[in-house]
């Protein structure tokens, strides 16, 4: 209940209007609002005058590097939220996804850029020695093979994923509704994560896991078209609370975020992402464990690394 | 446009992440736009940015055609947070008024996208509306719309009573609003 007179709050309502007032005074002059119908009116349409002077505005762009790293963050982060508030609900009208394709590991679409902001560099335990401790070199030669076949796999996968939905795109293609634009828009992802794992300027850097079997990821890296797409296999699950996130690792020792993922119940996962880096710039990537939705910089363990040297 | 912008929250009420991700298509420019112009820092800018469409992400459920265009709705979130964030960094007078805020300021750049087909001719209108309120009240609202400021602030670098300055700001903002209701869209 507001203790402020009529007087008193029509004094304030301009003030309120371009947020030029204390928290406290903004709030009783609301709850005044509430109560006083010449007073809700003048507010509205104070606020609407002030909503104009946004067009006085000079334009300016952000840098576009960093503004789809943010969009993919926030993209990304939030699908984590649907997916966990979606754990708890009833079962949904099945999509023309077939669900068992996609069930935990994110892939991100063409739109949805890698979290592609620079770090200052930091020291995470681990990342600076880039070779596993003990010499694992025909093991390394197995995963090489193991991780080989995963990848060939997911391009199978993806690629029967992607001639699913490009026959349900064109059969719908006369529509114009929302279905149809997400459709195409999953299409335009899978044709860009195929030409990330099969283009003629890609390079490939194994990432192995130190000290033990077991899990394999490959990063392919086209460097014509500034395409990264990690594959994994045989990972396990990330702990309650947390994702597994993987990082670019630069010679002058920057860590670039590039993508959150929770491998399915096989352990694979297959993240896809768009990011320039120099040719030559690229020391190591990383994967470590970090909180849901993912960081700016690495706070976890190491899980994985691979060099590029 | 705002037919479509309703539609999209809609979407995101309902958890569609690629709705969110088109939302910030259409307004981050807008929306950073009048954040960096506050902050004056583009780290802190793209924070902010970053925040406003989370914060809309949350609260799309909240939102409803009654609080007006989706894009107004966005850019007063980005709008106060970016106040809070400056605020908090203000910590000395001479920090207040580091430059000279006139029309021609901030009436330079180019149009702004929120309506681009005639923004020139509104453009204009606003700025001249703004051109004929007396100096004190056109100062009054320069430095509390574009430079962010309060009404205590603005009492303190201008060396008026803050009740001189509450008088000022609202007696500019009445005087605005006949000029910009003939700039109000028609409703679609």
């Amino acid at each position: 209940m507001s203790t402020m007179s009529h007087e008193q709050a029509a004094e304030e309502l301009a003030g309120v209007a371009l947020d030029a007032t204390s928290a406290d005074v903004a709030e009783q002059v609301r709850s005044h609002s509430a109560a006083c119908e010449d007073c809700a009116r003048e507010l509205a349409a104070l606020e609407e005058t002030a909503g104009a002077l946004t067009q006085l505005v000079p334009v300016r762009s952000m840098n576009a590097g960093r503004g789809a790293g943010i969009r993919s963050r926030l993209v990304s982060r939030a699908g984590v939220e649907r997916e966990k508030s979606s754990r708890n609900a009833p079962p949904r009208e099945p999509t023309v996804v077939p669900p068992a394709t996609r069930p935990r590991a994110i892939v991100a679409p063409p739109a949805a850029r890698a979290v592609i902001r620079e770090q200052a560099p930091i020291v995470v335990e681990g990342i600076t020695e880039l070779r596993p401790r003990r010499s694992i070199a025909p093991w390394l030669a197995m995963a090489a093979g193991l991780a080989f076949v995963a990848s060939a796999a997911q391009l199978i996968r993806v690629t029967q994923e992607r001639d699913s939905l490009r026959s349900v795109v064109e059969a719908g293609q006369d529509t114009n509704d929302d279905e149809t634009r997400r459709l195409q828009a999953s299409l335009a992802a899978k044709d860009e994560i195929i030409l990330g794992l099969s283009g003629p300027d890609v390079r490939v850097i194994s990432l192995t896991q130190w000290g033990a079997r077991g899990p394999v990821a490959k990063m392919f890296w086209d460097r014509k078209l500034d395409g990264w797409t990690l594959v994994t296999y045989n990972m396990r699950q990330p702990k309650e609370g947390k994702t597994f996130q993987a990082w670019l690792v630069t010679n002058d020792q920057k860590k670039i975020p590039a993508g959150t993922f929770d491998p399915d119940a096989d352990g694979r996962a297959l993240v896809h992402a768009t990011y320039k880096l120099d040719r030559n710039a690229l020391q190591a990537i990383a994967i470590t464990e970090e909180p849901d939705g993912g960081v700016a910089a690495p706070t976890g363990p190491v899980i994985m690394a691979g060099s590029a040297e | 446009m705002g037919a479509d912008d309703v539609l999209l929250m809609t979407r995101i009420s309902e958890g569609d992440q690629a709705a969110l991700g088109t939302l910030y298509d259409r307004w981050v420019r807008p929306v950073y736009s009048v954040v960096v112009q506050l902050l004056k820092d583009a780290d802190d800018a793209e924070d902010v940015v970053e925040e406003t469409f989370w914060q809309a992400w949350q609260k799309a459920s909240s939102y409803s055609e009654e609080k007006g265009p989706v894009a107004n709705w966005l850019l007063t979130i980005g709008r106060r947070k970016a106040l809070d964030r400056l605020r908090a960094k203000r910590r000395h007078r001479e920090d207040l008024l580091d430059d000279t805020d006139s029309v021609e300021d901030w009436a330079s750049g180019d149009p702004s996208p929120l309506e681009m087909s005639e923004a020139d001719e509104r453009k204009a209108r606003l700025i001249e509306a703004m051109r004929s309120l007396p100096e004190e009240q056109r100062q009054a609202l320069v430095l509390g719309y574009f430079r962010g400021l309060s009404q205590t602030e603005i009492a303190s670098v201008t060396g008026e009573a803050l009740g001189t300055i509450k008088t000022r700001m609202r007696l500019g903002m009445q005087k605005l609003r006949e000029p910009l209701n003939v700039l109000r869209e028609e409703p679609a």
